[in-house]
């Protein structure tokens, strides 16, 4: 990879920001080099999108277990299956959906998965107890979500964010050669960028279809905006 | 169903209740006279034959019947009720000539015994008959407070001026964490809940009040946009055809919302701005987080 000082940063970068997994450890390395970054409005409208559909999908998950909870009366025995039945009741609802909540069913699903293991034992107290955990789980949800959207408001303000008029034309051909319609308006916004400002660009992505897609959205874009995963710039 | 008989219907019981007011000497607003007949429609009961007949859908204040509407309009044009901006009044003539005999409440009498507990309800005069209409029948719970707490308070100067950020943001997130889900209502959802991030940082930053006149328009839009979805899910079979139009003018509205929620962003952009803010997220929130955004994320 040629040395390239503008960043463009594609929503998954930018989403990562908060997670301390060590899936993500190599984007943290990759942001304490110094480039220059740069974002659009498309690309923050996107990461608010997605933190709040991550908090619906919470919160409506919570939802259902309470009242799940109160409106049946479970007994002790067997409670590892009637939290089983509390989920797969849930999922049933969205089986004929291919999103929800906006977001691919196979991710949701793993979403949803998780998050009952996450309050798996917290789940069994309440029912246990009968008591009010789950409010106090859903304030500490509350609290979570702003502390994550600090931190992601914060970090964005350190990036130069700028917005254009997108050309239809181009992201018809983006998507074209395989492109999701918001990643090829995202990739538009790039593009633009770097003819504004005439220098070549680097777009920093996870996303493995865009990678995939690469090598013809290089010509396509007139060699201006190279494509790559953070991970490149450690290695160099 | 025989829309006709339901205009017919309608017509009589509005003239009755307007008899009844003129009788008792009280004068209310035409929305108040809409919430009182949806309220005989309720009391009557769902195995009633009139009550199909009395066709409904909740809206922006509440439940609305635009067969009322039109029937209401319909006596203001033959000048039975004089103009009035705010209360209406049966005028002597009509009075006279109304009172002379109701095939409806002849066939069913019942309906005098419910007005007379209705119209002898003190808050009939007050925001509370309202409210009572919401707390009784509204299709969700949390409309109340949506409606009563956050939008009224953009629109009433005694309400913001008495108003507690961490009471009403406390509110917002009730109503957030109630939000059905439903297809139709998802780009809302996403928007109201990025109000309410919004909201939170700056309160966080104390600059809630400050920030007040900028506020109130997309909280204002959210009621609204919110009351176009309502008034899809609950309504009368009467209004089938009207859903597509319905559902044209919804799409227009959550992109209105979503543009004044994007202006509010804008203008609040330079409130949260603390380069040294690093949470600590302890492993509960780490595996909630995990469990959300790294399932999102991963390929």
């Amino acid at each position: 990879m040629i040395e390239i000082k503008h960043h463009f940063l594609d929503t998954n970068i930018i989403l990562t920001i908060p997670l301390r997994n060590d899936n993500y450890r190599d984007c943290a390395e990759y942001f304490k080099l110094d480039y220059e970054r740069h974002i659009s409005n498309h690309v923050e409208k996107e990461v608010f999108s997605v933190i709040e559909r991550l908090r619906l999908i919470s919160l409506d998950i919570f939802k259902h277990i309470k009242n799940y909870i109160i409106s049946k009366n479970i007994p002790l025995i067997k409670i590892d299956s009637h939290i089983h039945k509390i989920k797969t009741t849930y999922l049933n609802r969205f089986k004929d959906d291919d999103y929800v909540f906006g977001i691919e069913k196979d991710r949701f699903i793993d979403i949803v998965n998780d998050v009952f293991i996450t309050y798996s034992d917290e789940i069994k107290d309440t029912i246990v107890d009968n008591d009010v955990n789950l409010n106090l789980l859903s304030f500490k949800l509350r609290n979570l979500f702003k502390m994550y959207n600090k931190t992601i408001n914060n970090c964005m303000a350190n990036f130069d964010k700028f917005s254009f008029v997108n050309n239809q034309k181009l992201i018809n051909q983006l998507i074209d050669i395989g492109l999701h319609e918001s990643d090829a308006i995202i990739v538009d916004d790039c593009y633009n960028k770097s003819m504004n400002i005439n220098e070549k660009f680097v777009f920093i992505t996870y996303d493995n279809k865009i990678i995939e897609c690469s090598r013809e959205a290089f010509k396509l874009l007139n060699s201006n905006v190279h494509f790559s995963k953070p991970t490149v710039f450690l290695n160099n | 169903m025989d829309k006709n008989k339901s205009y017919d219907i309608v017509n009589d019981l509005l003239k009755f209740v307007l008899c009844e007011l003129k009788e008792k000497n009280m004068s209310i607003s035409h929305f108040r006279i809409q919430k009182a007949i949806f309220k005989i429609k309720m009391e009557l009961g769902q195995d009633h034959p009139l009550f199909e007949y009395l066709p409904f859908y909740w809206y922006e204040h509440g439940p609305f019947s635009n067969v009322v509407s039109k029937q209401f309009r319909e006596l203001k044009n033959n000048n039975c009720i004089p103009y009035s901006l705010h209360t209406v009044f049966l005028d002597d003539e009509s009075f006279i000539e109304f009172s002379q005999g109701n095939n409806l409440i002849d066939e069913y009498p019942v309906i005098n015994s419910i007005s007379d507990r209705i119209f002898a309800d003190p808050n009939l005069f007050f925001n509370k008959f309202d409210e009572d209409i919401y707390l009784d029948y509204a299709p969700f719970h949390f409309m109340h407070p949506f409606k009563y707490v956050l939008y009224e308070t953009t629109r009433d100067d005694d309400l913001s001026s008495s108003l507690v950020p961490d009471n009403y943001l406390n509110v917002f997130y009730d109503c957030l964490s109630d939000l059905p889900y439903d297809n139709l209502l998802g780009d809302f959802s996403v928007s109201f809940s990025r109000l309410f991030s919004r909201l939170e940082l700056i309160n966080d930053e104390n600059q809630f009040l400050n920030n007040w006149a900028y506020i109130i328009p997309p909280v204002q839009l959210s009621w609204l946009t919110f009351a176009r979805w309502v008034r899809i899910y609950n309504h009368d079979t009467f209004y089938n055809e009207d859903v597509g139009s319905w559902k044209n003018e919804l799409e227009n509205h959550i992109k209105i919302l979503n543009s004044a929620v994007d202006k509010f962003e804008d203008k609040t952009e330079n409130i949260f701005n603390n380069s040294s803010y690093a949470p600590d997220y302890d492993s509960f929130e780490d595996k909630m987080l995990n469990a959300t955004f790294g399932n999102y994320l991963k390929d």
